[in-house]
């Protein structure tokens, strides 16, 4: 105090009213900075209420417990099957519910530690009691999935005596590897043993790669009218595939209701978020897009997610849209790195898309890139020929300017029949570049008829969603 | 003058945004780096069944398979012990380190029809126990590759049935589990303890909580250290106790109504008493305006100021106003409405009210002391004004601010309502206690929810210790505020006043207050409608 008033005698004598007006407004500066306004706001409007009607409302408002999340909800079954592992020695039956448990909380949280603690506790199940033990083969299954190893899916899928299981396995696999008639067999199936939301949830998807919209849309709907209080995860997953469907045909609006209402039933849930992210990018709301990355990252607490290169390579976008390309550049180095330690060789856990890479590649222009973009697309190409995959090889191939060979792989990714603007669009850019002025016009046409709102910025935002496999 | 306050609030701000800026989010970490161990903690020995990446023990790996196998962790038991004793170490609150035994976990025998990924992760059972049961247990965990730093370990640990995760990063290699508080972080409880005590600092700063009265005691004179120290622990202790009650109540409430049905209507019903109190401010200013309310300005002839010749008491204007959180209007004891009003809204509102219609307060004539010794000034007057107490000096009484309630102020007005000691009279600790009850009687709803928060997770007693520590907080500011108004009293004369802006904001902040009562009330009818 009197070093400040031999500093200044006038200053001294009202440091503390400095002090009085700086600290709270340093405070509230730096509280306003931290707090993320929109998002509190919209948390406060999500509070309201739903603006949906039923049955894309969520029926059961008051299972959602406000003081319990559903990852706590899955922490107390980890907590009670560890303990039935210590006390009852082991029998291999606590070891594969543990399994299952860690498998729901990797599904819900993306995070790539959950999904390694499914598979060792699903091993562990299995030396213990080999033979009839669906739930250790289905998280084997399921992980494997969740690595694109499809080939082992398959044939895990194929010991897993629960056939409800087993057939879901081969439903979502084949969709995966571009097999519709196998999958729309399988999902047959699994709809005449069990009307569960899952079954018809699944047959959906089926419907939508095969381009039957009508049917889907029925079978979304049956999804969510049989769906029972408490399956969150299930509830959620649904809506978030729904939004996604009407985002792909231009209902923006009724997409965006959609994931928050996912969001409202399991705050959170990190494909919701980026689904969303991808909405405001596309509606050039690139502040909102970024709070929805920021949530997703904070959300994995540090660990490493699924979603990882996904926000890298959506942030990425959104700087090189506002113009900001050295930083547009890093973030996809980044992307690219972690990309690439992913799936370097095919030891251990590999979480990594060869097809994300190449995304990767042709999204950041670099004419450099493009030779590799097709080489990782023709690898991927031999294991999958689903109509996304055949999309971004085509593309590949027009960076490189293989003209024929694009409008090959293009023509046959129509004719698996998804409607998809985005895979419209590119198959006229191709035709134009052959001259097939007509055919290039159709193919537009086409592209504005599934996706009325189809446009420059729809163009920016594909690929930055999260879809069945996330 | 203005620009070195300039400067130092530029100083401030930069160094606001550096601390920001300083607190980067993690980064990124890669799928071969993830490690995952499950700790189940018991009385005498703790087990950890640890997945790593093999590469972190590649001595031990002798066929290359990226997988220990259980002849691998035999032959390489001792050398495997040393390395893992030296990166993982588990000790008990008397640092004391728990022995470690080591046996091989293996992977299941697959079918050969199925040709699995080679895994590149391998499983070890790592048992540590003591000779006496362990109180308290520290984990230090630093197996990670060299030069990595995203590498992971995301560590489940059970510890007498409650479970808890914990992500060990290079960065972050520790971890503690509390005696008696299993599922507490080593820093994590103070960690909790410092927010609430954070947030109750900050929650009090919001409308209500007695500031006010605190505020009106302690510029007083007689008003000392001690006493507000003893007011800020009354008020902990009343609120502390208040939210225990309300918390009880509510539990109890709750075995017959659902919470989610209940606290639309405790929502809807604060809503309509915040609206019922905006509109009556709102309506107030309106009849403090109207022509057949004013009170023309009038003056007192010269008149004596001996106690025998004015037995009544008298009226002081132009900043002697009502430091009252009293609801109402026209009682003595400031209890008496506390324990019967509305949250904190109504408190303030009519506070304010006072404080801006700058409502006369009636002294007791006894105790007002019109000598002209130095120390006058500071007498309990929170006056913008001088005054002198010349006995030919005119009161004038210009009402055109209006009253809170449109009530007279006669000269026969017999109450008080200030806080004890400010009218003079002696200051005792049955007063003190009195005041410091009615600042905390009502419980915040923050504090509520961090209660009721805690036992839903099953952590009633931690949940105790936060609403006491959210409760310091909040005494704390109180005490801090009117320590500061204590020492800063004498600067209100210098502060300058705008007439215009303080005749609007009373209706403004009416208006206000009545928009966050429907806000509240349409969202309890939303959540109703929605049931």
């Amino acid at each position: 105090m009197k070093q400040l008033t031999a500093l200044s005698p006038r200053l001294g004598k009202r440091w503390w009213l400095v002090a009085l007006v700086g600290v709270p407004l340093t405070s509230g500066l730096l509280w306003l900075a931290q707090v993320d306004w929109s998002s509190q706001l919209e948390e406060l409007s999500r509070l309201t209420g739903s603006r949906l009607d039923a049955p894309y409302r969520y029926p059961y408002s008051d299972s959602l417990s406000q003081s319990n999340t559903p990852t706590a909800r899955t922490e107390q079954e980890i907590a009670h099957y560890q303990q039935a592992v210590r006390q009852n020695g082991g029998s291999g039956l606590d070891e594969g519910a543990l399994a299952i448990a860690y498998l729901q909380m990797a599904r819900t949280t993306g995070q790539g530690h959950w999904y390694l603690l499914a598979d060792q506790v699903a091993q562990q199940s299995l030396t213990k009691l080999p033979v009839n033990n669906s739930a250790a083969l289905t998280v084997l299954a399921r992980v494997a999935e969740a690595q694109h190893d499809f080939t082992n899916t398959l044939k895990l899928a194929g010991q897993i005596p629960d056939p409800k299981e087993a057939i879901a396995l081969r439903v979502t696999t084949h969709l995966a590897l571009g097999k519709l008639s196998d999958a729309n067999q399988a999902a047959q199936e699994l709809v005449d043993l069990t009307l569960s939301p899952n079954s018809f949830m699944l047959q959906a998807l089926v419907q939508v790669a095969e381009g039957n919209d009508e049917a889907a849309l029925k079978n979304f709907q049956y999804a969510l009218t049989t769906e029972e209080p408490g399956e969150l995860s299930m509830s959620a997953r649904t809506r978030t595939l729904l939004g996604r469907f009407y985002y792909e045909r231009g209902q923006l609006g009724l997409a965006d209701d959609l994931y928050r209402e996912a969001l409202r039933i399991l705050p959170g849930y990190p494909a919701a978020q980026m689904n969303l992210a991808q909405l405001e990018i596309r509606q050039e709301r690139y502040g909102a897009a970024e709070r929805h990355y920021a949530q997703v990252t904070a959300a994995s607490g540090g660990a490493s997610t699924v979603y990882d290169s996904l926000v890298l390579r959506g942030r990425a976008k959104i700087k090189a849209l506002q113009g900001d390309r050295p930083a547009a550049e890093a973030l996809w180095a980044e992307a690219e790195a972690l990309l690439r330690q992913s799936f370097t060789g095919t030891n251990g856990f590999t979480f990594g898309h060869r097809r994300d890479l190449a995304r990767l590649l042709l999204e950041r222009g670099n004419p450099n890139d493009t030779a590799e973009a097709v080489t990782l697309m023709q690898t991927e190409v031999a294991r999958r020929r689903d109509a996304e995959t055949l999309e971004t090889y085509a593309w590949a191939l027009s960076t490189q300017k293989q003209w024929q060979q694009a409008q090959a792989v293009a023509q046959e990714a129509i004719a698996l029949g998804l409607r998809d603007a985005t895979l419209f669009y590119r198959a006229a850019t191709i035709e134009t570049a052959l001259g097939n002025s007509t055919q290039a016009e159709t193919y537009r046409q086409t592209a504005q008829t599934i996706d009325p709102s189809f446009d420059e910025n729809a163009r920016q935002a594909a690929g930055l969603g999260a879809g069945l496999g996330s | 003058m203005p620009y070195r306050y300039l400067l130092l609030s530029l100083i401030s701000c930069l160094g606001a945004i550096l601390i920001w800026v300083g607190l980067a989010a993690p980064s990124q970490a890669h799928w071969a780096d993830l490690a995952v161990a499950e700790i189940q903690a018991e009385a005498i020995a703790t087990q950890m069944t640890l997945t790593f990446p093999t590469g972190l023990v590649a001595f031990a790996d002798d066929d290359q398979s990226g997988q220990l196998s259980a002849v691998e962790v035999q032959t390489h038991a001792a050398d495997l012990q040393k390395f893992l004793s030296e990166q993982i170490q588990f000790s008990d609150s008397e640092n004391q380190r728990g022995a470690l035994t080591i046996q091989a976990v293996e992977g299941a025998a697959l079918p050969p029809t199925i040709q699995a990924a080679p895994n590149s992760h391998s499983t070890l059972l790592l048992t540590y126990a003591w000779e006496k049961p362990v109180r308290g247990l520290k984990i230090h965990y630093g197996l990670f590759l060299p030069g990595v730093s995203t590498a992971s370990c995301l560590a489940t640990i059970l510890q007498d049935g409650q479970l808890k995760t914990f992500l060990f990063t290079p960065k972050q290699q520790t971890f503690a589990l509390t005696p008696g508080l299993p599922w507490l972080a080593g820093g994590e409880a103070l960690l909790a303890i410092a927010a609430a005590v954070a947030w109750g600092a900050v929650h009090s700063m919001s409308p209500g909580h007695g500031k006010t009265i605190v505020g009106a005691y302690l510029v007083g004179e007689r008003a000392t250290p001690k006493h507000a120290m003893f007011l800020a622990l009354v008020t902990t202790i009343t609120h502390t106790i208040g939210v225990f009650a309300l918390g009880l109540v509510t539990l109890f409430a709750a075995q017959y109504i659902l919470p989610e049905q209940l606290y639309p209507w405790l929502s809807l019903a604060s809503g309509a008493l915040v609206i019922s109190i905006g509109v009556n401010l709102f309506l107030s200013r309106l009849r403090r305006r109207s022509p057949s309310h004013s009170h023309q300005p009038h003056s007192h002839q010269p008149h004596s100021h001996d106690p025998a010749t004015h037995p009544n008491t008298h009226e002081h204007l132009d900043g002697h106003f009502v430091n009252s959180e009293s609801a109402g209007h026209g009682t003595t004891a400031l209890s008496d409405d506390l324990s019967s009003k509305a949250p904190d809204s109504n408190a303030y509102a009519y506070a304010y009210a006072q404080l801006e219609s700058r409502s006369p307060v009636t002294l007791t004539h006894a105790e007002h002391d019109h000598t002209h010794s130095s120390t006058h000034q500071d007498q309990r007057h929170l006056s913008r004004n001088d005054h002198s107490h010349d006995h030919n000096h005119d009161h004038s009484h210009d009402h055109a601010n209006g009253h809170a309630n449109g009530h007279d102020h006669g000269h026969d007005h017999g109450h008080s309502h200030l806080p004890p000691g400010t009218d003079g009279s002696p200051v005792t600790w049955s007063s003190l206690l009195a005041l410091g009850i009615s600042g905390g009687l009502v419980p915040c709803p923050a504090a509520l929810v961090l209660l009721l928060s805690a036992i839903a997770l099953g952590k009633t007693a931690f949940g105790l210790v936060l609403v006491t520590a959210f409760s310091f907080g909040l005494a704390v500011v109180l005490t801090g505020l009117g320590l500061i108004l204590v020492y800063a009293k004498h600067l209100f004369k210098h502060i300058p006043t705008h007439p215009r802006l303080l005749k609007t904001l009373p209706a403004f902040s009416a208006a206000c207050i009545t928009l966050v009562g429907i806000g509240i009330s349409i969202q309890a009818v939303l959540q109703l409608s929605n049931q």
